[in-house]
């Protein structure tokens, strides 16, 4: 299931990274700079990557502490 | 390079899809963490129960030179505390190995066991039997 809804998210966060600068105009001014066009994909790649990282990451440790959290307890109603 | 990833990053926090998904995955993994409490302990008692049959089974052999010869019977995977968050392959992947015997005979020696890694659904044998077996190896 969270693979699924990853596999998802990371679409919408990359679905407008090339063609959302070029309806802004932004791409344009990134290429007039001497800026290699491979490294400009790597940037945005690395950039969405970092995105998705943080609130999956975020995830996992809050839940890791629910669960921690719960297994003390039901560690103390057995003893 | 690390100029462009760093304001895809800010752009990314600035924005309402960033906080929209924070949420999204803080709910999805609660409910995955909430079923996980339900579920695993079930898991556990299942593997331990299988995993004690399985070793007073092997107990109750007294031939050593059997239990060599014929192999350990089944092994059994015990289920991971991760898997609520991190179930990958597991529906393909079998729950136990089966280290049963092998008609490999010489002259001295009448056969050998080898480990029988069967996948979980049979129509998956030839896809990969591979990360069956590497699976088992982790």
């Amino acid at each position: 299931m969270i693979g699924y809804v990853l596999s998802l998210i990371a679409i919408l966060f990359t679905f407008d990274l090339i063609s959302g600068e070029r309806e802004h105009g932004t791409l344009r001014l990134t290429l007039a700079n001497s800026v290699p066009r491979h490294t400009v994909l790597i940037g945005k790649f690395l950039g969405a990557l970092v995105s998705i990282s943080v609130p999956f990451t975020l995830a996992i440790l809050i839940n890791l502490v629910f669960l921690s959290g719960a297994f003390l307890a039901f560690v103390r109603v057995e003893v | 390079m690390w100029h462009i990833a760093k304001r895809e990053i800010y752009d990314n926090l600035n924005s309402l899809r960033f906080a929209l998904t924070t949420v999204l995955l803080l709910g999805l993994m609660l409910i995955n963490a909430i079923v996980h409490l339900q579920e695993h302990p079930v898991r556990m008692q299942k593997y331990h129960d299988a995993a004690t049959k399985s070793l007073n089974r092997l107990k109750s052999r007294t031939n050593l030179y059997q239990i060599a010869q014929e192999g350990p019977g089944y092994l059994y995977k015990k289920p991971s505390c991760l898997h609520f968050c991190a179930d990958g392959g597991e529906d393909f992947l079998a729950g136990n190995v089966h280290g049963g015997f092998y008609a490999w005979a010489t002259d001295d020696l009448a056969g050998f066991w080898q480990l029988d890694y069967m996948p979980a659904t049979l129509n998956r044998q030839n896809i990969r039997p591979d990360t069956i077996k590497i699976d088992w190896g982790l």
